[in-house]
């Protein structure tokens, strides 16, 4: 004879698998029931021999293949494996991963907040390039007025004239592009000038 | 207080490309599991195949393992279903070798028979015996309570059965073995 109550809750309650008030109402069963009282203590012995049963091992040969396969497989992962290792690394170095974080937040913060490397920004470089060529411009183009009005002066151009008497075997060629090419040279330094203070 | 890895631990691991954690996890689970193999099958080198087929599967799926439930329940439901697919494949062989007939019994589910069992064997050993003659429905509610200690809720999911029918089976798997013990 068995009691039905012993193959509801017998093997629950033996290995531990019933809640803490089931585990208390078969306890109470138990106590007024010798039919369980008996099972249970067969079962606990017979179980306790089944426990004691020797394991078995594979051969060498299939525990070796089967760790190469787990080696090779790891090596063989996808992008998509790779995404979620990256994952797992977090989940398992959960507070060396908030740290970090922490880290990165601080410093991101520190760049917003003291803006430390402000003064080699790209656009400030730039700007202090453009100015240091207008002030090579400025000088090139003042001295080239200056030039330009030493010539005009006649001090320049004197040399180059012959006299008066022989004026007349002077070569127009000769004077005529000296004049083009200092209009040339003004009509630059001015273009130039206009272009700089433009800027 | 335990400080072993868990299970889950260890296959987090193992995915962040650690292979030791997987050897541990290997370690861990070899002999219960191969055991449970060996008794479902009762053949040397049909476990070693299942085994190996097992722990193939538990690799191909880990990246898409899902920590529901124990680590265990997995390893072992796919151990089991492993064991049935040999089953059945076995049976179908021999059903289509009608010459052999002979180990049709074993998955018939009645073959609690002892005899052709060398009388003085040691308890243990007869105890061994008997689980592997156990029938496979009874067997498997046995084994994988014992060696994978897989809790009945999850071996009714594993087995796709009702908690009451897993736990008829395992208390006349049970009585079966009492009553063999005895003999």
């Amino acid at each position: 004879m068995s009691c039905p109550e012993f193959e509801r809750k017998g093997y629950l309650y033996f290995f531990k698998e019933l809640s803490r008030s089931e585990r208390e109402e078969f306890k109470s069963h138990l106590k007024g029931c010798p039919t369980c009282l008996e099972e249970l203590e067969r079962m606990k012995e017979t179980w306790r021999l089944m426990e004691r049963m020797e394991q078995e091992s594979p051969t060498s040969e299939t525990r070796g293949a089967i760790l190469r396969q787990a080696r090779r497989r790891n090596v063989r992962t996808s992008i998509g494996e790779r995404l979620r290792s990256w994952v797992n690394w977090w989940e398992i170095h959960r507070g060396l991963s908030w740290g970090m974080s922490a880290a990165v937040v601080i410093v991101i913060l520190l760049f917003v907040l003291v803006r430390p490397f402000e003064r080699f920004r790209p656009g400030a470089s730039i700007e202090e390039e453009t100015y240091a060529w207008q002030d090579d411009f400025i000088a090139q183009a003042d001295w080239m007025e200056q030039e330009i009005d030493r010539i005009e002066s006649g001090n320049l151009l004197a040399s180059y004239y012959p006299s008066e008497d022989d004026y007349s075997e002077f070569d127009e060629d000769f004077v005529s592009p000296l004049s083009e090419d200092l209009n040339r040279i003004r009509g630059e330094v001015e273009n130039l000038m206009e272009t700089i203070y433009g800027i | 207080m335990d400080k072993r890895p868990t299970d889950a631990h260890l296959v987090r691991s193992y995915l962040a490309g650690k292979n030791a954690a997987f050897e541990k996890l290997f370690k861990r689970y070899e002999k219960p599991l191969f055991s449970f193999v060996l008794k479902f099958v009762r053949e040397r080198q049909s476990a070693e195949d299942i085994f190996q087929q097992t722990w193939l599967k538990v690799l191909k799926g880990l990246p898409k393992y899902e920590e529901r439930g124990k680590f265990s329940s997995w390893l072992f439901g796919i151990a089991n279903n492993c064991c049935i697919d040999h089953a059945r494949g076995k049976m179908r062989s021999r059903v289509d070798d009608a010459a052999s007939s002979e180990g049709m019994d074993q998955l018939r589910g009645d073959d609690l028979n002892p005899e052709g069992m060398v009388v003085k064997q040691e308890q243990l050993a007869v105890l061994k015996k008997m689980v592997e003659q156990l029938p496979p429905e009874q067997k498997q509610v046995v084994l994988l309570r014992l060696y994978g200690e897989v809790p009945f809720k999850e071996i009714a999911s594993i087995l796709n059965s009702p908690l009451n029918t897993v736990l008829g089976r395992m208390h006349y798997a049970v009585r079966n073995l009492q009553k063999m013990v005895k003999k």
